[in-house]
């Protein structure tokens, strides 16, 4: 290693830019956690309503009229395999790792409908059975169920408990797991399906382009209710860019409180090497040269402690899901590139912001001769 | 000034301090900013969904329930503990802060109930009139009418997942404690009403809202919807979730911040050995060296404390309280537990810094300084 | 003022197989006023004299009594005490506090910032020829003026005994020659004690102790001044 190598500089004086490597990881830590909660959250939103909108979208009406024969027809024609669906049951609490919870859907469709749906989002039917017709059966999330305690045969329904927002008295007849969550009942009620059709339809946008979607929904008449990713980006966008806000100023304070904190102590480390650096000019470096040096160690000693924070942050998550979360149907992201790209900017400002102004009024104006 | 007082060392020190000072500052203010944010949301949402259940329960028949049973009605109207039941079209229209979005009640009346309604609610009418039965009009609570955008003669938007599936022109705001708003129609005997928009408003007898909210509540196994304060309540508290996490969020960002200020304020008295050993040798002892450094430490950041606290309530009155307060929301800017958290940055700060220093200058000694240069 | 050291003994590394004698059987008697000068080549345990004597170090074994009463094996707290009403260090480096200006140096002894102590201050540097300095800062200042405020900072409490441990090592000669010259002035009021490897500077000096491998050579008293 060269012998101005920043490395062999930190290899060399580990103990002395110790309290900026630990201050670092310590912002990142801080930083990252909090990131993973966001995402965590948006994750749960995601999982519960954008992702299940990326494959279908919703059509219904909930008054005494009927979806448009053209707009039915229109789907038929397109082969679009859509699913017969009725939006008449509320939705139950979900929630993840972070902040909130959400309301996850609860379809209601045809008993010989559900292996299709389920198919469409690859979700495993991991324990008990498919809710059968009538039978006043719901198949709910794994995650759901370890949220609440919950087993097949287990009842849910405001005629258990009051909390629940699902109406009257359901048996859960099995468990799904997959990428995203809803639960699932088997409620006609007597009708056909073209009758439920007429009134409800899941249809496919995965396989439409954009501007396909949006001429199936222009053709809808204001009396039908649609559920897509606008309607859900609509729903949440104020709460996810609080969040994102939120994020945002802590990063900020972090980086003002760090560069403050890591100047003071760049000016004392700064002090105690003013003889090596009064020789090196000596021999021929330049003040910039050595200005260079010193940000440089800055930079490799911060970056040093993002590499920590990240992988401090990242064991403490697997801890925490691994021994609280995970047992009980919940889950921390482990990884966010949106969090790892904000921790990110604490080390490049930092590096400079405690190093520059400090450094550079003294050695300007230093007279750097032995 | 003493020359080794602490108002001395700040006089000659002042770039030093200020810094110091800085990251309390910031700290604080973080601190502070975030505890009124977070409780403006809960005290903007928290009225406006549970405060009309301070006068009366909901029921609400549903897709399982169609109509409510005559039997039910009956024993309402026979129990010791109602007052007396009032149909009711519900709707919802909704109301978003920062961080939070609910949707609120609003109700449609016969002629008769809205002016006993009105009255039971001391609901103030503080521009225009109440709606006329059977119209699209809307008379507004002024929290909803802001939040919303709304004054007299604009309509509001339509939201059909929420029930709101025609515009209402505004033609009143009212003012009261409820936050309820009184729409014209459809009025509660309209056989158009889908399920989950007919029900009964239940109003308990004086001395016996507890027993009328248990007894609400038992219909709920009977197949219908209820609303009651203590439900309202247990909901809320679970939903709280959130900012349960956002509170430790705000410790860990104190710890933090202080750890870096320790280490920060740490390198400054290592700094400062020499002083320490030439005032020994002078014949400081070091108790007095101690309670010397003791003072510094403490007054910056108490120092860091009032100023951070003056500063974090200046900007929450003007940033946060009056941004909630212009939406309809309930603006927060004074607020003890945000003090609270707050002074645990000054106080960890103090505490980290003072032991490491201690146990520094209880290990100088003034010979090793003196062979040492 | 009276010192009295009786089988005085320094030694470190107390717990390994080989001590490191510093000081062996020092005994020693000095009383009064005037310049005392401890010579010996590097490492032969003069700072370590001093030290003793001042109080800032405690030896292994033996007595040091000044005036009557034992500093050997005294409390901290009370011979700090001592240190700051009745002696006076001048050191090698002028170890003053940077961040203070040349009064506030002075006075920090005493800390005390009024009238009385402010005009014996601006007394000691006017005296001393650096008053014009008074709110200069030490990183503003000659190496011979610093050393200068050092030595109005030793005499702020009107010590008995002052302490110099090489206080010319670090000047050019004039300098050196002027600091020794305002040092011996105060030599009719107190004992001062100065520590050098280089003899012309003691030329005045009443006692001259030459010490060696930790052990005293030998105490040579001027026959000019009785003490």
């Amino acid at each position: 290693m060269k012998p101005l190598n920043p490395l062999l500089y930190i290899k060399n004086n580990f103990k002395s830019v110790m309290s900026i490597f630990f201050s670092m990881t310590l912002g990142v830590f801080l930083i990252y956690i909090f990131s993973l909660f966001s995402a965590t959250t948006t994750k749960m939103v995601s999982v519960a309503s954008f992702d299940l909108m990326d494959k279908y979208n919703i059509a219904y009406v909930d008054n005494n009229t009927i979806l448009p024969d053209q707009f039915l027809r229109v789907l038929e024609n397109n082969q679009n395999n859509s699913l017969a669906v009725q939006m008449n049951l509320s939705g139950l609490a979900y929630y993840r790792g972070g902040m909130g919870g959400t309301t996850m859907l609860t379809f209601n469709m045809f008993e010989e409908d559900t292996e299709n749906l389920l198919d469409s989002f690859d979700m495993e039917l991991v324990k008990g059975t498919l809710p059968q017709n009538d039978k006043n059966e719901i198949l709910v999330p794994l995650e759901y169920a370890l949220q609440n305690n919950l087993s097949v045969g287990d009842y849910i329904g405001t005629e258990v408990s009051d909390e629940y927002a699902l109406q009257g008295k359901y048996i859960i007849s099995g468990f799904i797991q997959g990428d995203v969550v809803f639960a699932l009942s088997c409620q006609p009620g007597g009708q056909t399906k073209e009758d439920v059709l007429k009134r409800g339809i899941m249809y496919r946008v995965d396989n439409l382009s954009a501007v396909e979607q949006k001429a199936l929904i222009d053709s809808l008449p204001d009396s039908v209710i649609i559920l897509s990713h606008d309607y859900y980006e609509e729903e949440y966008s104020t709460i996810l860019t609080s969040m994102q806000a939120l994020t945002y100023i802590f990063t900020i304070a972090m980086i003002v409180i760090l560069c403050i904190a890591l100047g003071n102590l760049n000016i004392v480390l700064y002090s105690n090497r003013r003889d090596e650096l009064k020789i090196l000019h000596s021999i021929g470096f330049t003040k910039g040269r050595l200005l260079k040096k010193l940000w440089i160690e800055n930079l490799f000693v911060c970056i040093g402690g993002y590499i920590a924070g990240i992988i401090f942050t990242m064991l403490v998550v697997w801890l925490i899901n691994t021994y609280s979360l995970i047992p009980h149907g919940k889950i921390l992201e482990l990884i966010s590139a949106q969090g790892l790209i904000t921790a990110f900017t604490m080390p490049i400002f930092v590096s400079i912001f405690s190093l520059l102004p400090n450094i550079i009024s003294k050695f300007k104006n230093e007279n750097l001769c032995i | 000034m003493r020359p080794l007082s602490t108002m001395n060392y700040f006089r000659h020190n002042k770039r030093k301090i200020i810094s110091d000072v800085t990251i309390i500052i910031v700290a604080i203010c973080l601190v502070y900013i975030m505890e009124c944010f977070i409780a403006s949301i809960t005290q903007s949402i928290y009225p406006i969904d549970a405060n009309r259940f301070d006068y009366f329960s909901v029921i609400v028949s549903n897709d399982t329930t169609p109509v409510i049973p005559q039997n039910i009605l009956d024993s309402l109207d026979n129990s010791e503990n109602i007052e007396t039941t009032i149909p009711v079209t519900v709707k919802q229209i909704v109301f978003t802060v920062p961080g939070s979005t609910t949707h609120t009640a609003i109700l449609a009346f016969d002629s008769t109930d809205q002016t006993y309604v009105a009255n039971k609610l001391q609901l103030k009418v503080i521009n225009g009139r109440m709606p006329t039965i059977g119209t699209d009009e809307i008379a507004i609570d002024e929290n909803v009418a802001k939040n919303n955008n709304l004054q007299i003669g604009s309509q509001t938007d339509i939201d059909k997942s929420y029930n709101l599936d025609r515009h209402y022109t505004v033609v009143g705001i009212l003012e009261s404690d409820s936050h309820i708003s009184i729409v014209g129609s459809p009025e509660p005997n309209n056989s158009t009403l889908k399920n989950d928009e007919r029900g009964y408003l239940v109003f308990p007898k004086e001395g016996h809202f507890e027993q009328a909210e248990k007894e609400i509540e038992s219909l709920s196994s009977q197949g219908i919807t209820t609303w009651t304060l203590s439900l309202y309540n247990r909901l809320f508290e679970k939903n709280n979730q959130t900012f349960q996490i956002l509170d430790i969020m705000i410790i860990l960002a104190i710890i933090v911040m202080a750890v870096c200020l320790v280490c920060s304020k740490y390198a400054q008295y290592f700094s400062r050995k020499n002083e320490v050993g030439i005032l020994s040798a002078l014949g400081y002892t070091q108790g007095q060296i101690i309670k010397r450094t003791f003072f510094e430490v403490v007054a910056t950041n108490i120092l860091g404390f009032i100023l951070g606290l003056a500063l974090a309530i200046l900007i929450s009155k003007l940033f946060v309280a009056n941004y909630f307060n212009s939406i309809g929301g309930t603006g927060i800017y004074f607020y003890g537990k945000a003090a609270v958290l707050a002074l645990l940055a000054p106080m960890i700060t103090t505490v980290f810094t003072l032991v490491p220093v201690y146990r520094l200058i209880r290990r100088v000694d003034a010979i090793s300084i003196v062979e040492s240069n | 003022m009276n010192y009295q050291l009786n089988d005085v003994n320094l030694f470190y590394d107390m717990d390994k197989e080989e001590r490191t004698a510093a000081l062996q059987d020092i005994t020693l008697s000095l009383d009064g006023k005037g310049l005392v000068g401890i010579l010996g080549p590097s490492g032969s345990g003069k700072s370590s004299l001093l030290y003793i004597m001042a109080g800032l170090k405690q030896p292994t074994s033996g007595q040091v009594i000044y005036g009557n009463r034992e500093i050997t094996n005294m409390d901290s707290s009370i011979l700090a005490t001592l240190r700051r009403k009745e002696f006076g260090f001048v050191f090698q480096q002028h170890f003053l506090i940077n961040y203070m200006t040349v009064l506030e140096n002075t006075l920090s002894p005493l800390n005390i910032n009024n009238k009385s102590t402010r005009r014996k201050a601006m007394q000691l540097l006017e005296r001393l020829g650096i008053e014009k300095y008074v709110n200069k800062y030490p990183h503003q200042l000659s190496g011979g003026q610093r050393q200068r405020v050092a030595i109005a900072r030793a005499l702020m409490n009107n010590p008995k005994v002052i302490f110099g441990d090489e206080p010319t090592a670090a000047l050019d000669h004039a300098s050196a020659v002027e600091v020794m010259e305002l040092l011996s002035e105060y030599t009719t009021e107190a004992m001062v004690v100065i520590v050098t490897h280089d003899e012309s500077i003691l030329e005045k000096a009443d006692t001259k102790i030459y010490i060696r491998d930790g052990r005293v050579e030998e105490v040579h008293k001027s026959k000019q001044r009785r003490i």
